[in-house]
């Protein structure tokens, strides 16, 4: 069988952003399956506040980086509406309430009545976030959520998830290929290799949140000299 | 006028219009009007039949009998597809019986179906159910295997598992193409009820569109088996043109789903 991960150990403080850092198969996304329950793992367990898991949940909500992730026969607001009603059971108003709230923190109030093939890649993109936010996850699985945008829409993307993290501060743990991404986003950066996967360090980031600062460029150097080690 | 010859809608009624001049100049010189009534006459005979209610009452009776057998099939085929896409035997066991049974025209069953049901409406249904139940499943079932792997996962992370999966995600997800496998199966039901009437006309029973276009041959009203014919053609058409394309701007026209082929 083939094994896309090995001895592969990590903690997820309450509130952080922890990033997922590596080339291309290295596992990372593997990993973010097996802590959503898709891909339970071959050995080794996941938890998530000292339960062990073992299926998905509405606990650990993932944003995909594919668009079609979106109820392609549901508008916007019936999309972030869905989840309340089947996994949170709320009422109607109730949902139509929370997910209001949701969809105008993502500035799509405009929207709400569109359905998904009327909107942008970027605007898919932040209704998924809405849509995971609102169900209030222990924590937000986020698996290379913007690989797929234009570089503008990339960099307003990431400015307004640590917008949200501010306002929510919910833990995250995000998956992705690009350094300069992990190194703004990240406040601990695990960094992995390739063939099977292993972890190569856990970093912590003290240029989270800045863009191209000194700190920030140096911290990507050293990234890079160790993922070509 | 040239504004209105570029719509399509247009040019097809010209057409329809064209062949009804034709036929109706071909039949004054040429045939027996004993076998191939004018088209006036054919007109004729549709509007009387309209007005004394005999058609309408036979259509709605055929419909009626037509949706019973494809609300009963649409209902075993999700039956199947549901035990299909949730166990590995379900799949099998639809893809052995779909190759086997698909090919078999319905009405072939129809001396079984009297033996098994006697003369009367359960013989019929039971016939449309085979019709419409494999074509159904099978395009139900393609449907179900290729909703993207992304939007399962979504569902499952919203905890849906099992049935709740397959009503809250898969069928609306595979709606294009459930959607193609009704239009199937209407049309393979409509073909077949009118067939099936036609043999409960030989064995003396009543009722259908079917048995009227067949009592009117043997009662040589050959204009009144032109205007069963009519009807038969005007209800496909008024289905499919007017229900269909309804339905379909209703869901996956406003959703941006490509439609099935």
């Amino acid at each position: 069988m083939f094994t896309a991960v090995e001895d592969v150990s990590f903690s997820v403080a309450r509130g952080e952003k922890f990033i997922l850092l590596g080339p291309s198969g290295c596992g990372k996304s593997t990993l973010l399956k097996s802590v959503a329950g898709f891909m339970p793992p071959t050995r080794g367990t996941v938890e998530l506040e000292g339960r062990t898991v073992s299926r998905p949940g509405p606990d650990r909500v993932v944003v995909f980086q594919e668009f079609d992730q979106l109820l392609p026969w549901k508008t916007v607001l019936g999309n972030v509406m869905y989840p309340l009603r089947v996994a949170r059971h709320l009422p109607g108003d109730a949902a139509r309430r929370e997910a209001g709230r949701f969809i105008a923190m993502v500035g799509l109030d405009r929207f709400a009545d569109s359905y998904p093939h009327q909107l942008s890649g970027g605007m898919k993109q932040r209704v998924a976030i809405a849509r995971s936010l609102a169900l209030n996850p222990a924590m937000l699985l986020m698996d290379e959520p913007f690989a797929s945008l234009d570089a503008m829409t990339r960099r307003r993307m990431q400015e307004e998830l640590l917008g949200i993290w501010e306002a929510t501060r919910k833990t995250i743990l995000f998956v992705t290929h690009s350094i300069q991404e992990a190194v703004l986003l990240g406040d601990r950066i695990l960094i992995m290799s390739r063939g099977p996967g292993r972890v190569r360090r856990v970093m912590d980031n003290a240029a989270a949140g800045q863009r191209e600062t000194m700190a920030s460029l140096a911290i990507q150097r050293e990234i890079q000299g160790i993922l070509g080690e | 006028m040239r504004r209105l010859w570029r719509r399509p809608a247009a040019r097809k009624a010209a057409i329809v219009a064209v062949l009804l001049v034709a036929w109706q100049l071909a039949t004054l010189w040429a045939a027996s009007p004993l076998l191939f009534p004018t088209a006036l006459t054919v007109l004729e005979a549709f509007a009387r039949s309209i007005a004394n209610g005999e058609v309408p009452g036979y259509a709605a009776q055929s419909l009626k009998v037509l949706l019973t057998g494809m609300v009963i099939g649409a209902a075993l085929a999700l039956v199947l597809t549901t035990l299909a896409v949730t166990t590995r035997i379900g799949a099998e066991f639809l893809e052995t019986v779909t190759s086997m049974f698909n090919p078999l025209p319905a009405i072939a069953l129809m001396p079984l179906s009297l033996l098994w049901f006697g003369l009367g409406i359960k013989s019929l249904i039971f016939v449309i159910v085979h019709s419409v139940l494999w074509p159904m499943s099978l395009n139900t079932y393609t449907g179900f295997v290729t909703v993207p792997q992304t939007l399962r996962r979504v569902g499952q992370n919203f905890g849906l598992t099992g049935w709740r999966l397959v009503v809250g995600i898969l069928l609306p997800a595979a709606f294009p193409y459930i959607l193609s496998g009704i239009k199937i199966g209407w049309a393979f039901a409509w073909r077949t009820i009118i067939a099936a009437e036609m043999v409960f006309g030989v064995a003396g029973s009543q009722g259908g569109l079917g048995w009227f276009i067949y009592q009117n041959r043997f009662e040589m009203n050959t204009d009144l088996v032109f205007a069963g014919l009519l009807t038969v053609i005007i209800i496909g058409l008024l289905v499919e043109n007017l229900f269909f394309k309804w339905l379909e701007r209703r869901t996956v026209h406003r959703w941006g789903m490509s439609a099935a082929h």
